[in-house]
């Protein structure tokens, strides 16, 4: 048995298994030092980017863009889905739409957004948040569909008013999955907020510090931004869950 | 059918199975990184006209888009040529690990060979007659850190500082899409994006060649900014077989000179080009390597200078370690 002092540590086993591996491919020459170097040389690299290098420029440009998609998302999504929600007949009505798009990949979205916006933050800012408006509002929708009979009944039979029943009762339901939502919609955003960087006209953010890095060849570099993006996104992950946990204490079924 | 004819065609089947697999017919096999670009004419021509074949070799396409993919496999000697790999991408990579592309034949590009160019929004062809009216307009160029830098320092060249326009890099396969939604008013593009713009009336050539013009100083000047690579295992480890390699690329440059008009036949099953602009798609200065006048190999120092100049190529090179004569 683990002692439950260690538990807080277990996550560091992946992350040492994974350093493990990478050093062992660089040093035994599986893969050219070229293409992969050392995790030593690609840290050197990010940090060196980071403390008052363009990467922690790039970092916080692509921190800016998606905490605006996410807001965008969230402000657009929450309160239609709790009316899509609300009724179902209304929500099946639009389900092809909201599935549809959901299915669609959003950098296939470009083009479009490109031509609607043109390029600066407006496109990458707008098709990420569009990706994650559709993602946050199924799940809304669903909480505020899946919302516990017995607790709506004993709304009703105490009389509370039908916009009361909404506000108190189904919005409080729905909040477990409005979080999942919105999890799943921040890293939506993150991913199609660094493809945009990478492929829409851009001079900065992560993406574009991987792209410009990947046609140097400054691998390390490249390395690095990746390495950056994926932080960002267990960083917002991390945060939307103690989020969840402050606001839903009360949700355990 | 008779049994008799049935033993007698499978006895010629057997027959031509073992001519198949007889060692006296094997080619030499060579893995060509291709990206589907109207650079990469004089491999699909070598192939669709039968040189390598001539030459017993059997070369193996595979498909790669741009740069970064085709030095990576370079590298990796998961291919030994890459029909089109970028000058300044190719020197860099070789910076990384030196002889990883050794360039046996390059394509130059001037006002006559159409690639890179400066284009402008039909709307605002009458107020833009030169790049200087560039000033305060909204700009594009082919991504990647190469051709933006290049796009900066020619209208620096010019007198426009980074500032008084504002550029941004944008995927190839959305110039078309953005010049006629207006999303810019100008840009650096690429060929055939330039050629479909004009044949849809949607933006016009302000200036082509300008790196000759204005890069290298000259505009009849060889500017050679993408070329056939070899690696350095390939040329060492199976030197027989990169000369007829060589041989069979040279045979269709010299085809490509002097019949134009058919091998550009070639760019429309092999490229994205559009089967009604392939009559009408620039050609570029297909040369060997070992063709080279001074002046040329001048002109490809001075080009890497500049890619050293705009930190493309991250320090300066003697170019003549980077390419081979066959």
């Amino acid at each position: 048995m683990i002692s439950k002092r260690l538990e807080p540590f277990l996550p560091m086993v992946g992350v040492l298994g994974l350093l493990a591996i990478w050093s062992l491919a660089t040093a035994s020459k599986w893969v050219d030092p070229v293409l992969l170097p050392s995790p030593i040389t690609t840290f050197q690299s990010f940090w060196k980017g980071m403390d008052g290098g363009p990467l922690g420029f790039d970092f916080v440009k692509t921190v800016y863009r998606t905490a605006m998609a996410t807001l965008f998302a969230a402000v657009i999504a929450i309160p239609l889905g709790i009316v899509l929600g609300s009724s179902e007949r209304l929500y099946r009505s639009l389900e092809f739409v909201i599935d549809f798009f959901r299915s669609t990949p959003a950098s296939a979205m470009f083009p479009l957004f490109l031509v609607l916006f043109g390029v600066g933050d407006e496109t990458k800012i707008s098709v990420a948040a569009f990706g994650a408006i559709l993602v946050i509002l199924f799940n809304v929708a669903y909480g505020v569909m899946n919302a516990r009979k017995t607790r709506l009944l004993a709304a009703k039979v105490m009389g509370a008013s039908r916009l009361r029943v909404l506000f108190d009762v189904m919005l409080l339901e729905s909040l477990p999955q409005t979080f999942v939502g919105l999890r799943n919609g921040v890293s939506l955003a993150l991913v199609i907020i660094v493809v945009a960087e990478m492929f829409i006209g851009s001079q900065d953010g992560l993406g574009h510090s991987v792209f410009e890095a990947q046609q140097l060849f400054d691998m390390p570099r490249m390395y690095a931004a990746i390495f950056a993006a994926g932080a960002l996104g267990y960083a917002l992950n991390l945060l939307f869950l103690v989020a969840e946990r402050s606001f839903v204490h009360w949700g355990g079924k | 059918m008779k049994r008799r004819h049935v033993l007698s065609l499978i006895a010629a089947g057997g027959l031509l199975l073992a001519g198949a697999a007889s060692p006296a017919l094997a080619q030499d096999k060579v893995k060509v990184g291709v990206f589907p670009v109207s650079s990469s004419l004089p491999y699909f021509v070598a192939v669709g006209k039968g040189y390598f074949k001539e030459a017993n070799i059997e070369p193996e396409t595979i498909r790669l888009m741009g740069g970064p993919a085709n030095v990576a496999a370079l590298m990796t000697n998961q291919i030994d040529v890459s029909a089109v790999l970028v000058t300044l991408e190719g020197f860099n990579a070789n910076i990384k690990k030196p002889g990883v592309a050794m360039y046996i034949a390059m394509h130059s590009q001037t006002a006559v060979y159409k690639m890179e160019q400066f284009v402008v929004r039909t709307e605002l062809v009458d107020r833009v007659k030169s790049l200087k009216d560039f000033k305060g307009l909204k700009l594009m160029s082919a991504p990647g850190p190469a051709p933006l830098n290049m796009a900066k320092g020619i209208l620096a060249r010019i007198g426009l500082k980074d500032g008084e326009y504002s550029i941004d890099q944008l995927d190839m396969g959305q110039h078309v899409n953005a010049m006629k939604a207006g999303t810019f008013d100008g840009g650096f593009t690429l060929e055939p994006g330039a050629t479909i713009m004009e044949k849809m009336g949607v933006a016009k050539t302000l200036e082509a060649g300008v790196i000759s013009k204005y890069i290298l100083g000259d505009e009849k000047a060889d500017a050679f900014a993408a070329g056939c690579a070899f690696t350095t295992d390939f040329i060492e480890k199976r030197p027989d077989v990169a000369k007829r390699f060589a041989q069979a690329w040279a045979k269709a440059v010299d085809f490509i000179k002097t019949n134009p008009a058919e091998a550009r036949k070639y760019l429309a099953k092999n490229t994205m080009t559009p089967d009604d602009l392939v009559d009408s798609i620039p050609m570029l200065g297909y040369t060997m390597v070992k063709d080279f006048t001074p002046a040329q190999l001048g002109y490809l120092q001075k080009y890497s200078d500049f890619g050293t100049e705009v930190g493309v190529v991250p320090e300066k090179i003697d170019v003549k370690k980077f390419i081979k004569s066959f």
